[in-house]
């Protein structure tokens, strides 16, 4: 019966974990650093039923208690099964140095009135600095759109991490995008190597990205690409012809989408493949991110690549 | 370019829809803010060309098929004038007969007509339908061919052309002839060259759907219609016969060229009065020829006839009771009475009377029977046994003597063609032998014996009948035969119904016998007429010679049907190799107008096609096609 209940009680905690990792929901919350302790919370509640349980962010070992150590760090449930006394050990590195790099260009303003790619991309750097915070890592944040508009250098403080959220929030979408020239001046900005998280809908010429993300490898960084894109984006799904007005540019186009949208989902398709074949060959970790997918995928895709650089 | 349909021309702006659906999806295309164009343009740039193209050719293939419909409705043609026919002088003959109504052939042959009188200075027109008269006068001419309906009357070429040539012997004035060139339309031979050069605008197909109503008949309990399919190619019709105010329906199939009988119940009604008359119509489903699917009929169809049998000791009335026992659904209501209770009966109660032996009766009978004949009985005399000279039966016909052979004699001519006998044969009555029989001369002969004296006579201007045979064994075995019973009741029949004739063609002379000099009135379907009536002999009569409209005549309780001559509705052209056989030369034959309705339902067909195979093949080519790079 005991079994039953417990494990009753892990399910349940876990369905409400995943409910908070859905974007939808949120976006009801209200403050950037609620969203992301929220997301980061259900993200490592449903951890414990993933193959990342032990993962050196969480606890490494039991040791027994000794004189000195804080009463709060004594795992209690240890003490009811064994009635002695043993500490929690938590893993905690330093040595991280992790760059946040979202892109803010007008394209990410997409579609508007709704939760849009900026608003997910916000949420989602959001979470991945309070995560990586918690790991007492260094973030810094760099919010680009065709040239650098905000750097925040890396520092693994809670004012500082203040700071980021309240950066993000303040981030209102506009300007072209020269993701190619921005990634190259940004390689050359980061002196120090570390973890290079870029979160973007890469809409730019594809040849000029994949220089730009390899030239952060020739200057010795680990890169994790977030693709964020929109499901429209991707199928092309609309009921009638339309004027398509760029975001970014302003150019207009008249197409016929029930026309082209059999050939455009498959150049979508083509590009994506690209992007992660380009990727695979410099050894950077490329995830594509529709709104729709909830912020785990992201966050495991991270995990997995802070634990191979540890 | 003219058009038959004018009026559909105020909906040919309706064609300009799709452009404006174009423009107007246009202006309210909805606009939307896409976060890159870039994939979108390098998909878009290899299909823009076409989708251009597309779109355009999609928008004529519309407008067009739209175009071709609407315009298709106001049924445009192209006119032609006959080449070299400019002359100050014309004589236009113009076929108005009610084969001409076909299609679009009227409005065809009067705008051709209207051409050539435009055309000339001093042109004339003349009318199949009225020979007689010639019209002048350009003003004349044009109100005359804007008011003009075909008439219900039978195409009669040869009158109209011989007036023409006539005519046109003075002064040579060339002549145009407007006409569908009906096989029936012209003699075979015998027409005299025309002085002038005759021009035929010839409206005639050989191709054309029409069915039409014969002969309407009464066949003991059935009204009978021959249905006529005049066109080379099988057809189903519905065809109704309206008689008291309520219908009766049958669909008939028929083979190209055929004719068949459509039988409808003949409820008999009870009717007083001596005789009456039923009338009412037989119409076909519509056709592309509308007068020949209406036929007209006042028929006799009585109640129970009384029929007297006046007895004589001498011979039995045993046979001709054992046909009309037999014959329970006919009309008839036998009595029989001996020759001395004839004086105290009043005939007037019996429409059909029967004798049985004509010798037996007395001079003062014959009074009776000559009386009553004349006040409109109809009477079956046998006179089989031989008469003496002085019987009364030869104030109708000339007695000869007796033919009384040592063996028998057979019968050698049958008239088929009489209403009596038109469904025998002539070897139906082959095998039939004659032991005795009355020679008499005069009448109409209906059956004759091989020597040449007549069996069954038909006494003009009487309704009488008379049988130079005795219906006995000792005078004919005709009683033990097949062929008697029906012979019996097809005489009495006829007796009962053709008291007068009641079907006449449109143009025909109708006689139709009146009591007294008194002025009538006829009613027509164009109205009443009041007519005088002419002395007889035999009886006054009105004659009435305006039948130009179809339906029913009336007067008092006699009724005439009026109908179009069914053989006008074979549209069948004369052949060619036939036609110089009637005198005529043709000088130019020609189509008046290219029809151009067929082709333009042929091109938005076409356009509507093409439009889907561009659609479909969309469709099915998006499936298939990778994106190039």
């Amino acid at each position: 019966m005991l079994t039953r209940k417990s494990t009753e009680t892990t399910h349940h905690r876990h369905d409400a974990a995943q409910w908070a990792l859905k974007p939808e929901l949120v976006a009801k919350l209200k403050g950037i650093d609620l969203k992301a302790r929220l997301v980061v919370e259900g993200f490592l509640a449903g951890l414990h039923r993933s193959p990342y349980k032990g993962f050196s962010v969480e606890f490494t070992e039991h040791r027994p208690y000794m004189p000195g150590d804080e009463l709060k760090r004594i795992d209690w449930r240890v003490y009811g099964r064994t009635d002695r006394f043993f500490i929690r050990e938590f893993e905690e590195e330093t040595n991280l140095r992790a760059y946040l790099l979202l892109d803010a260009s007008g394209s990410m303003h997409y579609p508007p009135g709704t939760i849009t790619k900026l608003d997910y991309s916000r949420w989602l750097a959001a979470s991945l600095a309070y995560l990586l915070n918690r790991q007492k890592d260094s973030v810094g944040l760099v919010i680009f759109t065709d040239r650098i508009n905000r750097y925040i250098p890396p520092r693994a403080t809670g004012a500082h991490l203040r700071i980021i959220f309240r950066e993000l929030e303040n981030t209102k979408p506009g300007g072209d995008t020269s993701l190619g020239n921005t990634l190259h001046q940004l390689a050359e900005r980061l002196k120090r190597r570390g973890l290079v998280i870029i979160i973007s809908d890469l809409w730019d010429d594809q040849t000029q990205v994949l220089a730009g993300l390899r030239h952060f490898r020739a200057r010795k960084h680990e890169l994790l690409l977030f693709h964020i894109f929109h499901p429209d984006e991707a199928n092309l799904n609309f009921p009638t012809p339309l004027l398509m007005r760029d975001l970014e540019t302003g150019a207009e186009l008249t197409i016929d989408p029930r026309l082209i949208k059999n050939r455009y989902q498959e150049g979508f398709r083509q590009r994506t493949a690209e992007f992660k074949k380009g990727c695979n060959e410099a050894h950077i970790d490329y995830q594509p991110l529709s709104l729709a997918t909830p912020f785990d995928q992201a966050l495991l895709k991270y995990l997995e690549c802070r634990r191979r650089l540890s | 370019m003219r058009f038959l349909a004018p009026g559909f021309l105020l909906l040919l702006p309706l064609a300009l829809l799709p452009v404006l659906i174009h423009l107007l999806s246009r202006l309210r295309l909805r606009r939307l803010a896409f976060p890159s164009l870039l994939l979108l343009q390098t998909v878009r740039r290899e299909r823009f060309s076409w989708l251009r193209l597309r779109e355009l050719v999609l928008l004529i293939l519309r407008t067009l098929a739209l175009l071709c419909l609407l315009f298709a409705l106001t049924r445009p043609y192209l006119p032609r004038f006959l080449p070299g026919l400019k002359s100050e002088d014309l004589i236009v003959i113009l076929d108005d007969s009610y084969s001409m109504g076909y299609g679009s052939r009227w409005t065809h042959a009067r705008l051709a007509a209207q051409q050539f009188v435009n055309a000339a200075k001093r042109p004339r027109l003349i009318l199949t339908s009225q020979p007689d008269t010639f019209f002048t006068g350009p003003k004349t001419l044009r109100t005359i061919l804007d008011t003009l309906t075909p008439s219900p009357a039978a195409a009669a070429l040869t009158p109209a052309l011989i007036r023409a040539f006539t005519e046109s012997r003075t002064g040579t004035p060339p002549l145009v002839l407007i006409t569908d060139l009906q096989r029936s339309a012209l003699p075979e031979t015998g027409l005299s060259q025309p002085p002038a050069p005759l021009h035929i605008v010839h409206l005639g197909r050989p191709k054309f759907v029409n069915a039409g109503i014969g002969r309407l008949y009464l066949d003991n309990n059935f009204i009978k219609a021959e249905i006529i399919n005049h066109s080379s190619q099988p057809i189903t019709r519905t065809v109704r016969l309206y008689r008291n105010g309520a219908f009766e329906e049958q669909t008939i199939n028929l083979a190209p060229r055929t004719t068949a009988t459509v039988s409808f119940s003949a409820h008999r009604t009870a009717q007083t009065g001596f005789r009456s008359i039923d009338t009412g119509f037989v119409q076909l489903s519509a056709d592309s020829l509308p007068l020949d699917d209406t036929r007209y009929f006042a028929l006799n169809i009585p109640a129970k006839v009384p029929l007297l049998i006046v007895q004589a000791p001498s011979a039995s009335d045993r046979y001709l009771n054992l046909v009309l026992a037999a014959d329970t659904a006919g009309p008839f209501l036998p009595t029989t009475v001996h020759r001395p209770e004839l004086h105290s009966l009043d005939l007037s109660r019996y429409p059909l009377l029967i004798t049985t032996d004509a010798a037996a009766l007395q001079p003062g009978d014959w009074d009776r029977i000559d009386f009553y004949l004349a006040a409109g009985g109809a009477a079956l005399i046998i006179a089989g046994n031989p008469l003496p000279e002085l019987c009364g039966l030869n104030r109708y016909l000339k007695i000869l003597g007796t033919n009384h052979p040592a063996g028998f004699l057979t019968v050698a001519r049958v008239d088929t063609t009489h209403p009596i006998l038109n469904i025998f044969h002539p070897r139906d009555f082959a095998p039939t032998r004659f032991f005795l029989t009355t020679r008499l001369a005069g009448g109409k002969s209906l059956m004759q014996l091989a020597s040449g004296d007549p069996l069954i006579v038909e006494v003009p201007g009487k309704n009488l009948i008379v049988w130079a045979f005795a219906p006995a064994p000792f005078a004919t075995d005709l009683v033990f035969k097949a062929p008697f019973a029906p012979l019996l009741i097809r005489t009495l029949n006829y007796l009962t119904t053709t008291a007068y004739r009641t079907d006449y063609i449109v143009g025909d002379t109708v006689t139709l016998p009146v009591k007294s000099l008194a002025p009538v009135t006829l009613s027509t379907p164009l109205g009443n007429i009041l007519i005088s009536p002419q002395p007889g002999p035999p009886r006054p009569r009105i004659v009435f010679a305006d039948t130009r409209s179809p339906g029913i005549y009336r007067l008092d309780s006699i009724a005439i049907a009026v109908n179009p001559d069914a053989q006008e509705g074979d549209l069948t052209p004369i052949s060619d190799n036939l036609l110089p056989r009637t005198g005529i030369t043709i000088q130019t034959q020609a189509v008046p107008s290219a029809d151009l309705t067929a082709p333009l339902l042929f091109l938005a067909l076409l356009a509507f096609l093409i439009e889907m195979v561009i659609l479909v093949s969309e469709v099915f080519f998006q499936k298939r096609s990778p994106v190039r790079k």
